[in-house]
């Protein structure tokens, strides 16, 4: 699944702390290096000389701020692209020649071509522009330091603020160029390789098209499109390793229209070309572009209402669960029981009819799990049945009235299922206490259902025995597509962001490092931030304890030894003051220290937005805003700790 | 070069908040030294023993020694490329750590560290930029300065494709684009040829008639003695010798005279008969010593007298200064 980050950048900032974090990291940075510079110095030339020196560089730093001046950074900017001008060709052509190889390899018997396409080229860039910008920038000042270059720099009114900032800003617009080339020359690369046609294996005649009785092929089958009549037993040509089916669907206003399955994640518009005077049935058609494989639905998932969570489950006795555990995917999916009272209730704020494109009906796509415990009827699917309701004010619920309607189908797994609800629905129901149930003609979706914005979604399995599962991104309103160019544009703000973090943290580390430590060291950061979220998984595993003992195998020092020793991970240590040093280490120390850590180091996998892409999703501008603040902050706070290294630093004594 | 003086927008001036401050005195150290420490702040070696100098408005001064002397690395203290392991020393009346004080200054390093991917044009327009100055008078300061140092005609190759000589020269450019007040010359007529250490010459100079005080440091004791107003002789970090060019040179327990007009005959007598010769008497002075003569002695009595100082102005075996 794509989505499992619903939050908002306000919720992000503000409720889950962004802030306070982001503020409480500066504060002890500040502190921290100021009483090192301290002690530094106090060693060298005594605590007085190095109060006096540490209160110079903080009070420098005001003016070295203020009076920064664009002309200088941007002079600094310039040198720093045109230094790199041969290394940023050099880059563009690997790309170019990794595409040109790449062709051969992408796509080729996949059934979603356009997710392996997107997966390599983001994987490409995001490589590429992270070994370019570490590479620039990690070697740009220690060589001007070990060559001396800098000598006439610094003895111009240029501030440490200055050099600092001036290298950034042009490391940072020779990326962005890069990542635009890149980017466009992708984009048109993934173009070209999904796009193809089909043609008819062979001439259809009238014996070809297969009729569908009480909702099946001749040959026992389903048909791809419940609406058809006739399906034809000829299929398309093999192109892109895929080929169609076709079928007629009659027209409400008379007439038919010939229709492609949906194959490899997408179908293609037919057109009739020559039809059977006699029977009127197409013989030859002609096959437009692929559609629906690059797309980008803008999603309007359930949120918390209040105190209420967006996604709530009841189990056969009315009571609210975690939903069945029926095995490993349990951890995504939530289960409910069929033929039982068990529901999924999904809650949904701000419907309202602006949001989406179509005024006539209202899409609702369903990407549900199903788990059998028993076969059934092969020929069918899992039932299920999706209620819509209007929520009630607790305060009114004696006087307020329910109005619901319930809408059976039939589960598909594995697919991303649409639901067309009409926007005015036919034989609704309105509940008020104390009355008997009345059915009611019509309703108005936004009218009467979705009143004021919300609206309750309900979810149940019909078949006995039978389990559905969900999850808060299974369901939503598909409010309707945004361009997938505007979308491919999104997630390359993504590789953006990174570019930046890694940019700020190599230029950082060059202003007291050597290239090659630099380069070390920042590759170094990029993994940790990359595994940020499992550290964080130990360190909370060990240091407040792990019952369901998810991790094994103790803290860094522990598994060191456990390597040494190839030992196994779930065998105890044997005891001895050896193994308490170990774990003293390891809870005292080096746990706690790394999980400071990953809160300083910005999240490097959550850069990664092409499974929006892969998946067809619209990226929400809340995440590319808290991924933009994760990445600028980051800057900030390494921009900060360049000048001061590079501040308190004697230039001519490398 | 050319003779042509390029006109440059002045320095803004600089605040000052230093109420001991002597406009007259450009540099001033006091106590000045610096200790290379290792990493782990052990000492490595004295570079620099106490120096105290002033640096007067308007004088050519020369910082004379051998290698490692301690010349390089007062320059650096004084630009504030090194920090100082004790005492201190200002420029303006500015510590040389406050970035301010390089709006009136320019630095020659001894080896013209400059961006070999930029052409002499595009250096000078960088650190024209370094200066906040606006893109006309970039443009027409690079075009002055670059007639001046004669690289009119190599002006868009880029400094790769330079000979020493001409990388120097663009050195020199680049270290007078602010039109500065001080010039901070290291050897700056190494890798010139004998017509460039002319013009060289001439240009310190040039700067000095325009006001501009000159610091800089040299081997080549030459250069030195004809262009520096006064010159201070470090070895092994300590200062040895400060002083007027003239006066340190001058041999004072002897005279010469300068005589015109006399016959062979009587410069055979001269000694015995100058009072009643007919030879008109035009000068009587004290010779000359060479400054090479002068820096050698110093050395070599340094190196038998480690730790004092004014030595040689004491007078030498033979009653010479």
């Amino acid at each position: 699944m794509v989505v499992e980050e619903f939050r908002t950048f306000t919720d992000w900032l503000l409720n889950e702390g962004a802030l306070l974090t982001f503020v409480y990291i500066m504060a002890f940075s500040v502190v921290a290096g100021l009483l090192l510079g301290f002690i530094v110095s106090s060693f060298r030339v005594g605590p007085g000389e190095a109060f006096y020196s540490v209160s110079q560089t903080v009070f420098q730093a005001v003016p070295d701020l203020l009076q920064m001046r664009w002309r200088r950074i941007w002079a600094i900017a310039r040198l720093a692209i045109k230094e790199n001008i041969r290394l940023f060709v050099v880059t563009v052509a690997i790309f170019v020649l990794a595409l040109s190889v790449a062709g051969w390899f992408i796509g080729g018997g996949s059934k979603y071509p356009e997710r392996s396409y997107i997966a390599f080229l983001f994987f490409a860039a995001q490589v590429l522009v992270s070994i370019f910008a570490v590479l620039v920038s990690a070697f740009s000042l220690p060589n001007d330091i070990f060559s001396k270059t800098i000598y006439t720099v610094v003895t111009k009114p240029v501030r440490a603020t200055e050099i600092v900032v001036g290298r950034f800003v042009g490391f940072a617009l020779l990326g962005t160029v890069l990542l635009v080339i890149i980017g466009s020359l992708s984009y048109v690369f993934m173009q070209r390789g999904i796009d193809h046609s089909h043609e008819l294996s062979e001439p259809i005649t009238a014996d070809k098209w297969l009729p569908i009785v009480d909702g099946f092929t001749p040959d026992g089958r389903r048909p791809f499109d419940p609406r058809a009549v006739y399906e034809s037993s000829v299929l398309t040509t093999r192109n892109n390793e895929h080929v169609h089916r076709i079928a007629i669907v009659p027209l409400d206003g008379g007439g038919f229209e010939v229709v492609a399955d949906e194959t490899a994640g997408h179908t293609h518009d037919v057109k009739v070309v020559e039809s059977d005077p006699a029977t009127q049935r197409p013989t030859l058609v002609s096959f437009g572009p692929p559609r629906g494989n690059l797309r980008a639905r803008r999603p309007i998932y359930s949120m918390p209402r209040g105190d209420l969570p967006a996604l709530t489950l009841t189990d056969d006795k009315g009571t609210e669960t975690r939903g069945v555990n029926v095995g490993e995917v349990w951890d995504y999916h939530k289960y409910i029981q069929g033929g039982t009272q068990a529901t999924a209730t999904f809650r949904f704020s701000g419907l309202s009819p602006e949001r989406f494109v179509d005024q006539d009906s209202v899409q609702l796509d369903l990407n549900l799990a199903v788990f059998r415990t028993h076969i059934g009827d092969l020929r069918r699917r899992i039932e299920a049945e999706v209620e819509l309701r209007n929520v009630v004010d607790v305060a009114e619920t004696e006087t307020a009235q329910v109005k619901f309607v319930k809408i059976p189908f039939e589960t598909e797994e594995f697919k991303v299922q649409t639901l067309n609800i009409p926007r005015k629905i036919k034989n609704g129901t309105i509940r008020a206490q104390g009355q008997p149930d009345r059915t009611l003609q019509e309703l108005d979706f936004f009218e009467d259902l979705a009143s004021g914005g919300q609206l309750d979604l309900i979810i149940r399995c019909i078949d006995q025995k039978q389990y559905v599962g969900v999850a808060r991104a299974s369901i939503y309103f598909h409010a309707g597509d945004e361009s997938f160019g505007w979308n491919y544009a999104r997630g390359i703000v993504g590789v953006w962001a990174q570019m930046l973090a890694i940019v700020a943290l190599s230029i950082a580390l060059s202003t007291f490092l050597k290239g090659p430590v630099v380069l070390i060291g920042a590759v170094g950061v990029i993994v940790f931030g990359y595994s940020a979220k499992f550290i964080l998984f130990v360190a909370d595993s060990v240091l407040i304890g792990d019952p369901l003992k998810n991790i094994w195998g103790g803290g860094p020092l522990e598994a060191l030894y456990r390597l040494v020793y190839q030992m196994n991970l779930q065998i105890p240590l044997p005891p001895g003051a050896g193994t308490a040093l170990i774990k003293f280490t390891d809870a005292q120390l080096l746990l706690p220290g790394m999980k400071s850590l990953s809160f300083a180091v910005p999240r490097f996998e959550n850069f990664n937005l092409s499974n929006y892409l892969a998946y067809g999703y619209a990226i929400d501008n809340q995440l590319l805003l808290i991924n933009l603040a994760m990445a600028l902050s980051f800057v900030l706070g390494m921009m900060l700790l360049g000048y001061f290294c590079f501040k308190t630093r004697e230039i001519a004594a490398a | 070069m050319a003779s042509a003086t390029p006109t440059a927008p002045a320095a803004a001036p600089l605040t000052q908040t230093n109420v001991d401050y002597d406009p007259n005195i450009v540099i001033e150290t006091q106590n000045l030294t610096k200790v290379y420490s290792d990493f782990w702040g052990r000492s490595k070696v004295r570079a620099l023993k106490g120096l105290d100098l002033e640096v007067r408005k308007g004088e050519v001064f020369g910082l004379l020694g051998p290698n490692g002397s301690g010349k390089s690395t007062t320059i650096k203290l004084l630009l504030g490329l090194l920090f100082p392991s004790g005492g201190r020393a200002t420029i303006f009346g500015k510590p040389t750590t406050e970035v301010s004080k390089n709006e009136r200054i320019g630095y020659l390093p001894e080896e013209s560290y400059l961006y070999r991917f930029l052409t002499a044009e595009e250096t000078l327009d960088f650190y024209g930029r370094l200066f906040d100055m606006p893109s006309s008078v970039r443009r027409e300061r690079a075009a002055q300065l670059i007639e001046k140092v004669g690289l009119k005609w190599a002006r868009r190759r880029p400094l790769k494709e330079y000979s020493k000589g001409m990388t120097r020269r663009i050195g020199l450019a680049q270290a007078l684009i602010n039109d500065p007040d001080l010039v901070l010359l290291d050897e700056p007529t190494s890798g010139l040829d004998p017509l460039g250490t002319r013009e060289m010459k001439d240009l310190i100079l040039e700067l000095k008639e325009q006001g501009k005080t000159v610091v800089m440091c040299s081997h080549l004791l030459a250069d030195v003695q004809d262009v520096c107003d006064r010159i201070a002789i470090l070895y092994q970090g300590e200062l040895k010798e400060l002083g007027r060019v003239d006066e340190l040179l001058e041999v004072t327990n002897q005279q010469q005279i300068r005589v015109e007009g006399l016959t062979p005959d009587a410069q055979a007598k001269i000694a015995e008969i100058l009072a009643t010769s007919g030879g008109k008497m035009l000068d009587v002075s004290s010779p000359k010593n060479t400054l090479e003569n002068l820096f050698l002695d110093i050395v070599r009595e340094s190196q038998n007298r480690p730790g004092a100082r004014g030595i040689i102005g004491s007078g030498d075996d033979n009653g010479n200064r």
